[in-house]
């Protein structure tokens, strides 16, 4: 098998069995990786309707099979499991260099099962597979466990690892690698520490064959192409916090728990701002010059102190204008901490200003939480994001999720959010294709299965009304039946998604990497398979038409002052014709003749 | 004569007079100015912007200005 490395790791966490097996060809080639083989996996293996965090939750990373392989931004895995958060089936994307490094030692899938009696890491160099005690790194922060393994084992080891948050099992918990790249979404943390696992960490030898080499060659040129485009410009030099000048101006920023689509204070939490602030350098993930990380210290003079990565556009969103905090250097230090703690900095925004709002309203008070959290408290939102990582005080009930406080405390309707999951940095008010996305995506809140920001907003290919639900459902289908081959893959979509034959040129890596000829038609095809498997995934667990839903303030609330004011999302309508052309039920389940066509069993 | 205050985002702030870490800036502009007169005099080649945004309503480069009026000019971006 070109392309793939051809070995599964299984680790059994409770008996400390770890067994290498062969991967499946036909496994490899219908799923392909990532997303797409780890859902598959769950889907033939996991008892459905155990408790994400029980020891029978598997918890799968994945590699694509264009991970390490040369093609463009190659260094992408996936975390696949039954998501804490949501209750439904999950994946979770990083970079950095702990995936390419994981493929490194020979294998393309690692399957955790069971739960190990006491703290444990498990340590892969090469062929050496072990399961070591952690008792003297549980309860470190994100960075001192990267620090004290590498320090232990040396500086070729990549590290995966959990933080309090993770151990303490938030259930927006993330799993972070190398300097502050996070799996972060949908608890993925959670169920690591539920296993009592703390860490991954690998150094490997190999390289991955592939079966036209020469091919990937074009990489090189066209990463020059790339980066030497505006958009490869201003991305590189301004990161995605650019993005804010792009959201904001089109009043699609969300603001203060979705209330409104502009941030008056959003110059100062920007690109520029970052740049002539706090930053040290770009950074860029294995195989990739995109340059579009952040490095950061915060200025001497500070009141804040502190040096990490960050903040990345969603960031800029959920600990900023989300929650009213219009300063830099305080959402900054949020963001440090949620990268220490190993926490989701969407869903801990998400939290806090479902909190706040319900503060506002007298909801939540100052005896429940043993402080005020009026909007824009950075030192507030400071003080109970510890204490969501440690589960202490307040922070036991908002580790539950913004879902969970909001009906907690009366008021449901405040939780920006479907399925659980907190929103990305998308107000769907302004952009109601994204409102689908949302309402559809396997995991609910997810900007990342799809997101339809090039074509809604900034018109590439084609201008498009983002205000209406014309085309909408097209544009969703096609865009999340390509990101969930992208996922697969192991790329990330940011190249793929800025160049205009960005498909095109995956199949053709694709094809040269594994020598299967396959076109851009073949791609979305699998993608659409795979999209299909997860929807079927949670079709078993009682999921259906009733949770693809968005809040009242997204489809009632109409939009406010700017531009697509008055605008509400049309969900209803979206949902009807984008069921209808998924080859799904009215209740919005795969039919057997949808499954049959896409080779479901 | 007309004033008018002009955020430039992202790459575009290299077009600033003042300062290249200018938050904005005002500037005056003949009366009956338009958004290709703006920015023409500060020299932004068409291509260069992907949103025209007066006043937190979308422009477009013949959109006349007003005194008091505030223009955002974006470059394209991508970003999660």
């Amino acid at each position: 098998m070109k392309g793939w490395m051809g070995k599964i790791l299984r680790v059994n966490l409770t008996s400390g069995e770890i067994v290498t097996e062969p991967l499946d060809p036909r496994l490899a080639q219908e799923y392909v990786g990532g997303r797409g083989m780890g859902t598959k996996l769950l889907y033939d293996e996991l008892n459905i309707k155990c408790d994400p965090l029980s020891p029978e939750n598997m918890l799968i990373f994945a590699t694509g099979s264009l991970t390490l392989t040369g093609a463009l931004s190659s260094g992408r895995y996936m975390v696949v499991t039954k998501s804490p958060l949501t209750g439904t089936i999950c994946s979770s994307n990083s970079g950095g260099y702990f995936p390419a490094a994981f493929k490194t030692a020979g294998y393309d899938v690692l399957i955790l099962t069971g739960k190990a009696k006491r703290p444990v890491m498990l340590v892969i160099d090469d062929d050496r597979v072990t399961i070591e005690d952690a008792a003297s790194i549980w309860g470190m922060d994100t960075k001192e466990t990267v620090s004290a393994i590498r320090s232990e084992k040396g500086k070729a080891f990549c590290v995966a690892c959990i933080g309090p948050a993770g151990e303490n099992l938030v259930r927006y918990a993330a799993i972070m690698n190398d300097d502050s790249r996070a799996a972060a979404r949908s608890g993925v943390g959670a169920v690591m520490g539920s296993k009592n696992l703390k860490a991954v960490a690998v150094r490997g030898t190999r390289g991955v064959a592939v079966a036209d080499p020469e091919v990937f060659l074009k990489s090189l040129v066209i990463s020059d192409h790339v980066k030497e485009s505006d958009l490869g410009i201003a991305f590189g030099e301004f990161g995605t916090p650019l993005f804010v000048d792009v959201m904001n101006a089109n009043n699609i920023m969300p603001t203060k728990n979705f209330q409104y689509g502009f941030f008056e204070d959003g110059d100062v939490i920007n690109g520029a701002e970052i740049i002539d602030r706090t930053l040290v350098r770009g950074k860029s993930c294995y195989g990739c010059s995109m340059n579009c990380g952040r490095n950061t210290r915060l200025p001497e003079d500070s009141k804040y102190q502190g040096s990490g990565d960050g903040p990345e556009y969603e960031t800029c969103y959920s600990l900023g204008s989300n929650i009213l905090v219009g300063d830099l250097d305080a959402l900054t230090k949020m963001n440090y901490i949620c990268n220490e703690m190993g926490m989701d900095t969407m869903d801990a925004g998400s939290v806090l200003g479902a909190v706040m709002e319900l503060y506002e309203m007298g909801n939540i008070t100052d005896t429940d939480l043993g402080y005020s959290l009026e909007w824009g408290d950075a030192d507030g939102s400071i003080r109970l994001l510890y204490q969501i990582a440690h589960r202490e005080g307040f922070g036991d009930v908002a580790a539950q999720g913004g879902e969970h406080v909001a009906v907690e405390y009366g008021a449901p309707d405040v939780f920006m959010g479907s399925k659980g999951q907190g929103f990305a940095g998308y107000h769907p008010r302004g952009m109601v294709g994204q409102g689908l996305l949302y309402a559809t995506s396997p995991e609910g809140g997810n900007h990342t299965t799809g997101n339809t920001i090039q074509r809604e907003i900034n018109g590439i290919p084609e201008p498009m009304d983002p205000f209406t639900a014309e085309g909408k459902p097209e544009l969703v289908i096609s865009r999340q039946n390509e990101t969930a081959f992208v996922d697969s893959a192991g790329v990330c979509v940011f190249p793929y998604m800025l160049m205009d034959n960005g498909i095109e040129l995956l199949a053709e890596f694709y094809t040269a990497a594994t020598g299967l000829k396959h076109t851009e038609g073949d791609l979305r095809r699998i993608g659409e398979r795979i999209f299909n498997l997860e929807r079927e995934f949670n079709r078993r667990l009682g999921f259906a038409k009733k949770d693809d839903t968005l809040p009242k303030r997204l489809t009632e609330e109409p939009h406010t002052p700017g531009i697509g004011e008055g605008n509400v999302v049309p969900l209803a309508e979206m949902l009807d014709r984008y069921y209808s052309l998924r080859g799904w039920d009215l209740d919005g389940l795969p039919t057997e003749g949808t499954l049959e066509s896409l080779g479901i069993e | 004569m007309i004033e008018v205050t002009i955020v430039l985002a992202g790459p575009l702030r290299r077009y600033y007079r003042t300062s290249e870490t200018a938050k904005h800036e005002r500037v005056q502009l003949s009366s009956g100015a338009t958004i290709r007169d703006l920015m023409d005099h500060y020299g932004i080649p068409r291509e260069k912007v992907s949103h025209i945004v007066v006043n937190r309503l979308r422009g477009e480069m013949d959109t006349v200005l007003e005194d008091g009026d505030e223009i955002r000019l974006i470059p394209l971006a991508a970003g999660g």
